[in-house]
């Protein structure tokens, strides 16, 4: 018997269970963020973690600074919870509601960043300087309302996005850098967005650091099945 | 010493009062900021995501019932514009929103209405006129 085969076996072993690891379907992840937003020439800084539920597609944005706050995102209904100040609204949508700067993350996590399911299609595609341009074209019915979306990829990562009004002009453009995996996906630790204007001036600048990453964390963190106390009273908004 | 301090009573207690009835002030002033902002923000991101040449074309071709429609349904403000806001920054941003994308929707439609009338007096009314003009 070889001296190294006991060795040979446990480095075998231990890159298998690696793998096995990665390739675990992702159940919960959180994240710390901090975000930055300049707006007319002034920053303003929130930072708290962000929990993403994928089984049952539930975020729930817990910002500790600048004031207390939990918002939660289920399909079409936004809750936004102040336990300072034992407030509370419920937005209940037609449609799906949008986090924006969450999306980013929980897109990196899904197939085709999540844009098949809101009814885009991959138009063409084009490789430049090593890096995969797709064209995504928006559902016919709301082509009045959104453009053409073009993601930029690079060795499986999502580097770039930038998405285009129905005229065709660039509305925003937003970059990711510091890719972890994550579970069996990359996700970008930091995502710089700008939006623009229609003379292509900046209109909004924003930073996001996410730290601290934990994939299906055991025990589960009770934030995630955080529901408005009962003994507060919600002011219900339908759009 | 004692004198000194007997001197500047009177000017303490102006202070004091000074402080005690400013910051009423000073709150309705923060909340009034709050509230101006809020509205700005609001108007800026209406404008931006409503399509107004879109209801325009409505208003041409639906009338009434595009206005309606533009009066009465709900527009969706954007969730990530709430989010780090006081509650007082939520409640008027909502509805400065709202309000802002019922402006812009409602104005478009009339102007497509208007343009519309304008269009249906040329084509029709032209030709009477013509007509009216020519047998006499």
């Amino acid at each position: 018997m070889p001296k190294n085969l006991p060795f040979a076996i446990t480095f075998l072993f231990t890159l298998l269970f690696t793998n096995a690891l990665q390739a675990v379907p992702l159940k919960t992840l959180s994240l710390d963020f901090t975000r930055e937003l300049t707006e007319n020439d002034k920053t303003e800084h929130i930072t708290g973690t962000l929990h993403y539920d994928a089984k049952a597609t539930r975020v729930v944005v817990e910002v500790t600074q600048r004031l207390k706050q939990i918002m939660v995102v289920k399909d079409k209904v936004l809750e936004i919870y102040y336990p300072v100040e034992k407030q509370a609204f419920r937005f209940i949508s037609e449609g799906r509601i949008p986090l924006p700067f969450v999306e980013s993350i929980v897109q990196s996590t899904q197939a085709e960043h999540g844009l098949t399911t809101i009814g885009y299609t991959l138009e063409k595609h084009d490789i430049v300087d090593k890096v995969l341009y797709s064209y995504w074209s928006p559902p016919k019915k709301a082509k009045d309302q959104l453009g053409v979306i073009i993601l930029g990829m690079q060795d499986d990562r999502l580097i770039s996005a930038e998405v285009k009004n129905p005229k065709g002009h660039i509305i925003a453009r937003s970059h990711y850098q510091n890719h972890s995996k994550v579970g069996m996906n990359y996700v970008p630790m930091m995502v710089t967005s700008s939006t623009y204007g229609e003379k292509s001036e900046v209109l909004q600048y924003e930073r996001v650091v996410y730290s601290n990453p934990q994939v299906n964390a055991d025990p589960r963190n009770p934030i995630f099945n955080f529901t408005i106390p009962e003994s507060i009273e919600v002011k219900e908004i339908k759009w | 010493m004692k004198i000194k301090l007997m001197s500047l009573s009177p000017f303490l207690a102006f202070l004091m009062a000074g402080l005690i009835f400013s910051s009423p002030f000073v709150s309705l002033a923060q909340q009034n900021l709050v509230q101006a902002k809020a509205i700005a923000a609001a108007e800026r991101d209406a404008a931006d995501h409503v399509n107004k040449s879109v209801w325009l074309w409505a208003g041409c071709l639906g009338n009434v019932v595009v206005w309606a429609i533009a009066s009465a349904y709900e527009p969706n403000p954007p969730a990530v514009a709430l989010l780090g806001k006081s509650p007082e920054y939520v409640a008027v941003y909502t509805d400065a929103y709202r309000a802002e994308v019922r402006k812009i929707r409602t104005s478009g439609v009339k102007l497509g209405c208007a343009a519309w009338a304008a269009a249906c007096c040329l084509v029709y009314g032209l030709p009477s006129v013509v007509g009216l003009l020519g047998s006499q």
